[in-house]
């Protein structure tokens, strides 16, 4: 365990992500003047989404059969689906990954992946 | 359009598992900014990818191991990075949700189901690639507020 340890992103930063996501729209910024236009050009970040590669897609299928295979234990321990970053150190690794940890229910995923599961609460 | 698998939940039912792939990039973007007319007008060309963002170096920074004193605060790069990583982890604790078994049915508790995409979910090619381009565009929807806050300049 290390001196540091991070928590998260702060919660002013989930204040404006949340606002985004529930709102479903950008969120207003004051122009500089009224009636102005102008235009910023940056970098920032984005995601890029393709079909998953099939060393992802055996991965999660395999992990996702093994979950299904073992309902009761899931029950238990309710897993996530989707991605979560855990892995710190191996470079652009994410682990599907559970919690609490269950092994039943871990895949190495080559990159950040969203796996979209047709579930009958849907 | 996305390629398909299913498998057996333990009720003996059929489920279809759609995969998509996102990669968090560093890329350049192009905002026209007008409010000429009262309301605020946002254009937005995201151009160039300009490269792959590794995780790896990032997540050594948030929790080095013991004894480990060699990470550089002050590396631009890195807090650049670091910066990125911190808005997709916002959004991610939007997106990842839970499965669960309750009696051997599935259910799943994601706040993304309550957002205004949440209806995008489903099976469907048309319905995935829908969604996807929806989970797009709400990380870029979460990144150009930042721009409006003096936090985060």
């Amino acid at each position: 365990m290390g001196a540091l340890a991070y928590t998260g992103p702060s919660d002013s930063l989930m204040k404006i992500a949340n606002a985004v996501a529930y709102g479903g729209s950008i969120l207003p910024s004051s122009p500089p003047a009224p009636n102005s236009s102008y235009q910023q050009d940056f970098s920032g970040p984005a995601f890029v989404c393709s079909n998953a590669s099939s060393a992802d897609y055996a991965g999660f299928e395999t992990a996702l059969k093994s979950a299904t295979s073992v309902g009761a234990l899931l029950e238990e321990n309710p897993t996530y689906l989707a991605w979560a970053p855990v892995g710190a150190d191996d470079d652009d690794l994410y682990n599907l990954h559970s919690s609490p940890s269950d092994p039943l229910f871990d895949a190495t995923m080559n990159s950040t992946s969203i796996g979209m599961y047709d579930l009958p609460t849907f | 359009m996305y390629n398909s698998t299913g498998v057996y939940n333990t009720t003996g039912t059929f489920e279809t598992i759609i995969l998509a792939e996102c990669t968090l990039r560093n890329v350049s973007y192009s905002v026209y900014f007008d409010s000429t007319n009262g309301a605020q007008i946002l254009t937005i060309d995201r151009k160039d990818v300009l490269n792959d963002l590794q995780a790896g170096v990032v997540f050594d920074a948030w929790e080095p191991a013991a004894g480990d004193n060699s990470v550089d605060f002050t590396n631009a790069t890195l807090m650049q990075q670091d910066s990125y990583y911190q808005v997709a982890a916002a959004y991610a604790q939007i997106v990842v949700g839970q499965v669960s078994y309750l009696s051997g049915v599935p259910y799943t508790d994601a706040p993304i189901n309550t957002t205004s995409i949440g209806p995008l979910l489903g099976n469907t090619n048309t319905a995935v690639t829908e969604f996807v381009s929806a989970l797009e565009t709400l990380l870029t929807n979460v990144t150009l507020p930042l721009f409006s806050n003096p936090d985060y300049l």
